[in-house]
């Protein structure tokens, strides 16, 4: 019943949405970059970021909250973020297999929980633990 | 234990995306979603000047310029979709798991698409993986 109830949500269609896109995202990087140098790979893939910007700042009427602190901090991220998908390439183009370097690449909110912890004092449930022990097993494994 | 080289730009791009991800939480209790994906964006396009190669897109196949750029599209509509899902009563913690497991797409894809295959061993590794991304974000 739960199961039907969560299939009638629209929350649940907007998982889907972004599951499949990520997923289609982290496909194509890797089909794009397969002949394009990292970098250039980037750059390019930024640019389809323009349409959903623009599309977010009309719907917002253009306006935007005036909070420095914020705005450093989801800018700051954006340019991590970036840093990121340029090590992905990497990963990609000395011959990682896609799937395993996509699934060793998706562990990244074990690195968030345990930041969380330290800056935001927020607790490790005994479940985000267990998942911190599978992921290490994880990557054990990969490195094999 | 020797990791092979794309292992250590993996452990990269996870505390990358790990550090953005608090960065992300801190923001959001500033600003709206919305707003946190714009600025994230501008971001984004901070660094493309850095990544700018003067005249060389002709000489790539088209073929492969297409793939980035959709394939940027949908990085940005999954970040949009995330958050609607969450502003649809969609709870965090069942929207971040279900949107993390997104490398499952490439798990089923990857062998008809890029003929690319997993030993007995590399797929246990990939189910301790995913399950991993479950647990963590419980």
């Amino acid at each position: 019943m739960r199961i039907l109830n969560a299939l009638k949500a629209k929350w649940f269609w907007y998982c889907v949405l972004a599951l499949v896109g990520w997923g289609g995202w982290a496909l194509l990087l890797k089909l794009g970059s397969m002949e394009i140098p990292a970098e250039t790979a980037q750059f390019l893939s930024t640019l389809g970021l323009v349409p959903v910007g623009v599309g977010l700042l009309v719907a917002q009427g253009f306006k935007l909250e005036k909070n420095p602190a914020a705005i450093f901090c989801s800018v700051l991220s954006g340019v991590i973020t970036v840093a990121g998908i340029l090590a992905l390439l990497a990963a990609y183009r000395v011959g990682g297999n896609t799937a395993i370097v996509a699934v060793t690449t998706a562990l990244y909110p074990m690195v968030t929980i345990v930041l969380a912890v330290l800056i935001l004092r927020e607790r490790l449930t005994r479940i985000q633990l267990a998942g911190i022990g599978l992921a290490m097993i994880a990557i054990v494994i990969f490195s094999l | 234990m020797h990791a092979s080289p794309w292992l250590w730009f993996a452990a990269i791009a996870i505390v990358s995306w790990g550090i953005a991800g608090v960065l992300q939480k801190i923001s959001t209790n500033g600003i709206t979603a919305e707003s946190t994906t714009i600025w994230v964006i501008a971001g984004y396009f901070l660094i493309e000047p850095w990544l700018y190669r003067s005249g060389a897109f002709f000489t790539y196949p088209l073929r492969s310029v297409v793939f980035l750029v959709v394939g940027g599209a949908l990085n940005g509509l999954s970040l949009w979709a995330m958050m609607a899902a969450m502003k649809c009563g969609g709870k965090a913690s069942i929207v971040v798991p279900f949107t993390s497991l997104y490398p499952l797409v490439i798990v089923v894809t990857a062998p008809i698409l890029l003929h690319e295959s997993l030993t007995l061993l590399q797929g246990f590794g990939v189910l301790c993986g995913l399950g991993a991304v479950i647990l963590l974000s419980v």
